[in-house]
């Protein structure tokens, strides 16, 4: 059966770093979607990320509530894109669709649909990632987040309606 | 757009993810990285205020102790963690052999920018992203470009060599003093003996002393070895850290002349040896082997080149440790192949050169079908064969065999076999040809392969570069001499060894 986060970051506490690797699994596709949509570069991406997951670690300490890393972790995320950002002189996020204008090529789906995802609710994208990305049961994503099911099928389904909305009104027309 | 279009797109992004798991990033990077502390809880805080003004006092007087006097457990973590929390350093290493002869290093770390090293006659920039390295202009014309460290702390302190173990430190009052200007205290470090992780201070007669600042920030590191005869003890190798220094941007730019041949060494090396493109792989006891190449040669024997790398499932259970040899190569401890000439059953084995690269160990090697007789009225008589490789014309059957390094060391070897079809008018290549296929592919790295020889009774490894094709030829010519003397069946040989390493 898979942890909590809780579960996680508790035994990362404890001094597990293998927690932590699972931690790291959880959220990093999540993490680099919030990443992404301030470097709009895979690399950079990643590297963002890897220094946030760093941080994250270093000041776990302070995170007062273990349920909350998840959010707390997003805005590390953001934070250090922004300042990889600054540094590669991309201070501002680019256009939407000037940067699918400039990457039509067969990955112009995958910016749309990425683009779509970090407009999301963090609670949405959060499901959308587990369920999708990660290949969590409903069940599993519920015992992750603290959540009932009933409320995870719930905002699932919403961020799906969300997406089909954000995709057909903002990238079709323009694919 | 219905919701199962939206569905079965999200699907195809996570198939075609555009990038990769950072998990084995972060968890190298975390092992430069001391254990954060817990903090104390509001609750236990206020219990701890409600003790009285004694006990309080008390604590103080401990805590006073603690950050002045508490010496840092780990050196390799503690000059870390000063570097991590400077915007830049730099560091100048002098190392002195018992002739008195000295070599300077130093190496530049922007917190921004990145890692500049010049040690020895290599130099190296890393920006993070990308890592250029090079030697003296007259020895390698070609630069050689690979992916960046992505930390470049972790970088500077492997490359720095300090004992990563859980080194013991005692405060040496008397050795305090002023170092560029600031007031320092000093260290004695010692490791225990036999630390694997520790170049320096496992040989009695050694010592290691670290001076830190009063922002508990280590500044200098000497290696000092004990000279017997005069009681004295004599520095071998000094390291000095300033930290927050001005360095001029360009310090860490990769400028190079437009003539300067570069090599990707990553691009190349990913391509020639992609798993994905291999012949054959086989599974075992949480290794994966595959064979990147298999050739017929003339005298009868098969040239292979196979690999072998730790399954996601095995590095997840043993994380593997990792080992800076020198600027190119961070050993990462999974596994390697038998690297001394063996025999099995069905086969010789006669390694011929290796490499490791990302936790990867490569092997060259030429494999020797057995071909047994007995010496009758000095005469060579042919004895029933055994096994062969190649026992249906086109399919051969290779012997594939390892032992795991790191935590699992010393445990059971593991091995198996790997079946290959070989067309039967494959190319069949010459003991030159795999001579010069061994220099052809040590060129795509840097380190270069290395080639193992026997001479004078003594295995060596020597660089491939150092060693020509028709040095090489005759080498494999005459192992190969003596590996078919040994199929001779005798008294002490009846059956022919078996998985017997000949040369040990």
């Amino acid at each position: 059966m898979r942890k909590s986060t809780e579960e996680l970051v508790n035994e990362t506490r404890e001094g597990d770093s293998g927690a932590f690797t699972e931690l790291v699994r959880l959220y990093e596709r999540a993490a680099w979607l919030v990443a992404w949509k301030v470097l709009r570069d895979h690399h950079l991406s990643s590297d963002a990320i890897q220094n946030a997951f760093i941080e994250a670690y270093m000041h776990l300490p302070q995170l007062k509530t273990s349920s909350h890393f998840g959010p707390w972790l997003m805005r590390i995320a953001h934070r250090e894109a922004l300042r990889i950002a600054r540094r590669v002189d991309k201070s501002a996020p680019l256009d939407p669709v000037l940067e699918i204008a400039e990457n039509q090529t067969n990955d112009s789906d995958s910016n749309s649909l990425i683009l779509a995802i970090c407009e999301l609710p963090e609670h949405e994208r959060m499901v959308v990632v587990l369920k999708y990305f990660s290949g969590y049961s409903l069940a599993e994503i519920a015992r992750v987040n603290g959540r009932p099911i009933g409320t995870v099928s719930k905002q699932l389904s919403r961020a799906v309606n969300r997406l089909r909305k954000i995709i057909q009104e903002n990238y079709d027309d323009k694919e | 757009m219905t919701k199962n279009d939206i569905e079965s797109r999200l699907l195809d992004l996570a198939n075609r993810w555009p990038v990769g798991s950072v998990a084995d990033a972060v968890e190298h990077r975390l092992r430069s990285i001391p254990r954060p502390r817990q903090q104390q809880s509001s609750r236990r805080a206020m219990q701890w205020t409600g003790m009285g003004v004694a006990v309080a006092a008390a604590l103080a007087v401990a805590a006073f102790y603690v950050a002045i006097v508490a010496v840092p457990t780990n050196l390799y973590a503690q000059v870390a963690d000063s570097i991590r929390k400077s915007m830049s350093a730099h560091m100048q290493i002098v190392s002195t052999d018992a002739d008195g002869f000295r070599t300077v290093g130093a190496i530049w770390y922007s917190r921004e920018l990145g890692v500049r090293g010049e040690l020895g006659d290599e130099s190296f920039i890393d920006n993070g992203k990308q890592q250029w390295t090079w030697k003296a202009a007259n020895e390698a014309p070609a630069i050689v470009s690979r992916r960046g460290s992505r930390d470049a702390i972790a970088m500077i302190a492997d490359t720095l060599q300090l004992p990563k173990g859980s080194d013991q430190a005692t405060r040496e009052s008397e050795l305090d003093r002023e170092i560029l200007g600031q007031k320092c205290t000093a260290y004695k470090v010692t490791v225990p003996v036999g630390a694997d992780s520790d170049p320096h201070g496992k040989k009695s007669g050694n010592r290691i002393l670290a001076w830190q600042n009063e922002l508990r920030r280590i500044v200098l590191v000497q290696h000092e070895q004990l000279d017997a005869p005069t009681g004295k003890w004599r520095s071998t190798r000094e390291l000095t850290i300033t930290y927050d220094v001005m360095i001029a941007d360009d310090k860490f730019t990769a400028k190079f002349p437009a003539t300067t041949r570069i090599v990707d060494e990553d691009r190349v090396w990913t391509e020639r040896f992609a798993i994905e493109k291999a012949h054959a792989t086989a599974e075992s006891g949480g290794l994966l082997f595959a064979i990147h190449e298999l050739s017929r040669c003339d005298n009868g024997c098969y040239y292979v080149v196979s690999s072998v790398r730790g399954t996601n499932e095995h590095l997840r259970k043993h994380p593997p440790k990792s080992r800076r040899m020198n600027l190119q190569t961070t050993l990462l401890d999974v596994a390697e192949q038998f690297c001394s000439v063996t025999s099995q059953q069905e086969c010789h084995i006669l390694p011929i050169a290796s490499h490791e690269i990302d936790g990867v160990h490569y092997l060259w090697w030429l494999a020797v079908d057995r071909n047994y007789f007995r010496v009758e009225s000095n005469q060579r008589v042919p004895q029933p064969a055994g096994k062969k490789m190649e026992s249906e014309l086109g399919h051969i059957r290779l012997p594939l065999m390892a032992n795991y390094r790191g935590e699992l060391a010393g445990s059971s070897m593991v091995s198996t076999y790997a079946s290959i079809d070989l067309p039967k008018d494959a190319r069949v290549l010459s003991l030159r040809d795999v001579a010069l296929q061994v220099h052809q592919d040590s060129a795509l790295s840097q380190q270069g392969l290395m080639v193992h020889t026997f001479e004078n009774s003594v295995g060596r490894y020597v660089p491939a570069n150092s060693i020509s094709v028709e040095q090489m030829v005759k080498f494999f010519q005459s192992e190969l001499d003596w590996l078919n003397a040994n199929d001779e069946l005798g008294e002490a040989n009846l059956s022919g060894s078996s998985s017997t390493d000949l040369r040990k």
